[in-house]
């Protein structure tokens, strides 16, 4: 169980950022006043363009940052990712081609350090490890340093190592970004294993097959702000279209036009 | 505990399962130091031995024969030289006319000395006139060893003219004291003194040379390569972060200090004959328990405090090379505490010289050396260096918990 109650973010800017943003405000709302509740067999998907906010709301879920306002709750004791982060991280994994391995270890070397990061036991750490390492094909090249392997055999091994202490939320920053199109079917099919055995699965994405196909629901967040949240026949339902790109494009429009902004 | 353990662990296998590391670190320093030292030696002592071996090309214009007086009588200069010159000379003796001829061949740096005696030196002294008779020196400052020569040759004529002087009074009757030399104090003291003077800023500059390296690398390198954050979602507390990378990095500074020592050592030898003195060398003084405790507890919190130091460098910095950048100011500041004490003879006994940071460090150090440093000054130096780290390692993990120093790209 996931709950994001009212987070809200704001980041001061460089110049350089002000310029690169055709902006002259100092401050840029990341993450504007966004709640929505994550159950637990369930995949929910934040679409948005880039900059729109999406890997800012999943960092703060994550512990990484900390929001201005609001709170993120976890798991059925409700522990807060704001308060009690230490204790929130144990629960949560999070994955993102912004977090790397090092890459002088080997695959069998970082999962006994990570399984030992997360408090596990040696014999818990080689139970997992067998597990995943199976579900990935990583036992050929367990013992080959990082460096010496493919983007998509590295995106395995971060997927595995993420997900040493068998967490309860999974929360997953662009999952198929940068991979090939069979580590992707992969990964996505392990997510719903993931879903059926009863985690609680966020993922962002811009992409709007892969957030069709995959999410149980989705929120559609632009300009910081969850603009809508829904299953996808809700989504296409109420902006009477049938396909989730033109969906999001009303949506979209929608915005710029209230906003009186440019599309 | 058991979270600190695993960051030293996983930091020692990373240097120690790379090759170029272990080069770097453990093995470049001490063959660079050997390499270096040994050759700075070699030169040293082929520089003293070229000097001896050189036969020094000397003309004397109007050298004077045997000076008589009160039916005393002194050698002729010829004689006198060839009696007291302690430098190899070929001196070949000529007449006023053949002066400017000389000097031409001094001015071309074929020869090197030229003494010139008036022509009538002695009459001059024989018969006490008041001018005293002027006898020139020359020689051509751009010629190797003139200088030597010249100072050989001065110190032969001082002599000489002492013995010009016997000729005229009883020199014995000019004597009214003797001085006798009775050297008292402790020999290990004095020698430890000597030691003092350059051990400390080897000591400093090893042991914080040694963390720097893998030092600026263990937060900043791992914000490039985008490895922190991976350690950031984890459980771990910051200070358990934070002390484990201290530890680990202390471990390496230590070892690499340790090999960089070897190697100055083993150059040991060699090294002392640029000063053509070994009387004053190491291993000679016997420090007992105490003091050996002393130096290597002063040691043990300098390295935690240096290795501190460059963690929070290198947690602020967002590239290894800005790390390296910002870190240079503090390395010199280090080295100019350390070299300020190589000027100071006095060491202060005064609590408050132990507890500022880094002096600290130096002046226990020099102190230990001296057999000066006393059990209080010793805990104030420990204590508030384990202090100062302390406050550092707090800095670090609160550093570790800001969004604008972790992830301000």
């Amino acid at each position: 169980m996931l709950k994001v109650k009212n987070v809200t973010k704001t980041f001061r800017l460089s110049k350089k950022q002000m310029k690169l943003e055709n902006t002259t405000n100092h401050h840029k709302i990341a993450a504007n006043d966004v709640s929505f509740e994550v159950e637990p067999g369930e995949i929910f998907g934040l679409l948005g363009p880039n900059g729109a906010g999406k890997t800012t709301i999943l960092r703060c879920i994550s512990t990484l940052i900390k929001p201005d306002s609001g709170d993120v709750l976890i798991g059925d004791e409700m522990i807060s990712a704001v308060n009690e982060d230490n204790k929130a991280r144990g629960y949560l994994s999070f994955l993102t081609s912004e977090l790397k391995l090092e890459d002088h270890f080997t695959p069998n070397y970082l999962f006994n350090f990570f399984g030992r990061l997360y408090g596990l036991d040696d014999e818990t750490i080689e139970k997992n490890k067998q597990k995943l390492f199976n579900q990935f094909g990583i036992n050929e090249f367990a013992e080959v340093k990082v460096s010496q392997l493919s983007t998509g055999m590295k995106q395995k091994i971060s997927i595995a190592v993420s997900l040493v202490h068998d967490p309860e939320i999974i929360i997953f920053d662009e999952p198929t970004n940068g991979l090939d199109v069979l580590t992707a079917k992969t990964v996505t099919d392990y997510l719903f294993q993931l879903r059926n055995e009863g985690k609680t699965i966020i993922v962002s994405t811009h992409i709007m097959n892969l957030a069709a196909k995959l999410c149980d629901r989705i929120g559609i967040i632009i300009d910081g702000k969850l603009r809508m949240v829904g299953t996808l026949d809700e989504i296409l339902k109420s902006t009477n279209t049938t396909d989730l790109e033109d969906a999001f494009f009303i949506i979209f429009k929608q915005v710029k036009e209230e906003e009186g902004g440019a599309l | 505990m058991r979270n600190i353990w695993t960051i030293v662990k996983k930091e020692l296998t990373r240097v120690f399962t790379d090759k170029g590391v272990i080069i770097s670190l453990f093995i470049l320093p001490p063959l660079t130091i050997y390499l270096i030292y040994g050759l700075m030696g070699m030169s040293a002592e082929k520089a003293n031995k070229s000097a001896n071996e050189y036969t020094a090309i000397v003309y004397v214009i109007n050298a004077p024969d045997k000076i008589s007086s009160n039916e005393k009588e002194a050698a002729s200069f010829e004689a006198f030289l060839d009696e007291n010159l302690e430098i190899n000379a070929n001196i070949t003796y000529e007449d006023s006319n053949k002066l400017v001829e000389i000097k031409t061949k001094l001015e071309n740096e074929e020869i090197d000395l030229i003494i010139e005696f008036p022509s009538n030196f002695k009459e001059t002294v024989e018969n006490y006139i008041d001018t005293l008779p002027k006898v020139n020196m020359y020689y051509n400052i751009n010629k190797t060893y003139a200088e030597n020569i010249y100072l050989s040759f001065q110190n032969t004529l001082t002599l000489y003219e002492n013995k010009i002087a016997g000729t005229r009074v009883d020199l014995d009757l000019l004597k009214v004291f003797e001085i006798v030399k009775d050297k008292t104090g402790d020999d290990e003291k004095e020698k430890g003194s000597a030691i003092s003077k350059i051990l400390p800023l080897l000591i400093v500059i090893y042991l914080m040379a040694g963390g720097m390296g893998i030092g600026m690398e263990s937060v900043a390198g791992e914000k490039e390569r985008g490895t922190i954050a991976t350690l950031l979602v984890t459980p771990i507390k910051r200070s358990q972060l934070a002390i484990g990378k201290i530890i680990s990095i202390s471990i390496i500074s230590v070892l690499s200090s340790i090999a960089s020592f070897i190697g100055l050592l083993a150059v040991m030898p060699s090294f002392a004959k640029i000063g053509g003195d070994t009387e004053e060398g190491f291993g000679k003084i016997s420090y007992d328990l105490t003091d050996y405790a002393m130096l290597f507890t002063v040691m043990f919190a300098a390295v935690l405090l240096f290795v501190a130091i460059i963690v929070v460098v290198s947690t602020y910095s967002k590239s290894v090379k800005q790390a390296g950048t910002l870190v240079m100011p503090i390395y010199l500041l280090v080295m100019g505490a350390a070299f300020f004490n190589v000027f100071t003879q006095d060491i202060p006994q005064s609590i408050s010289s132990y507890i500022i940071p880094i002096y600290n460090i130096v002046l226990a150090l020099k102190a230990v050396f001296q057999f000066e440093l006393s059990i209080t000054n010793w805990l104030f130096t420990v204590a508030s260096t384990f202090g100062y780290t302390i406050i550092l390692i707090f800095l670090i993990q609160k550093m570790f918990r800001s969004e604008k120093i972790m992830f301000n790209k």
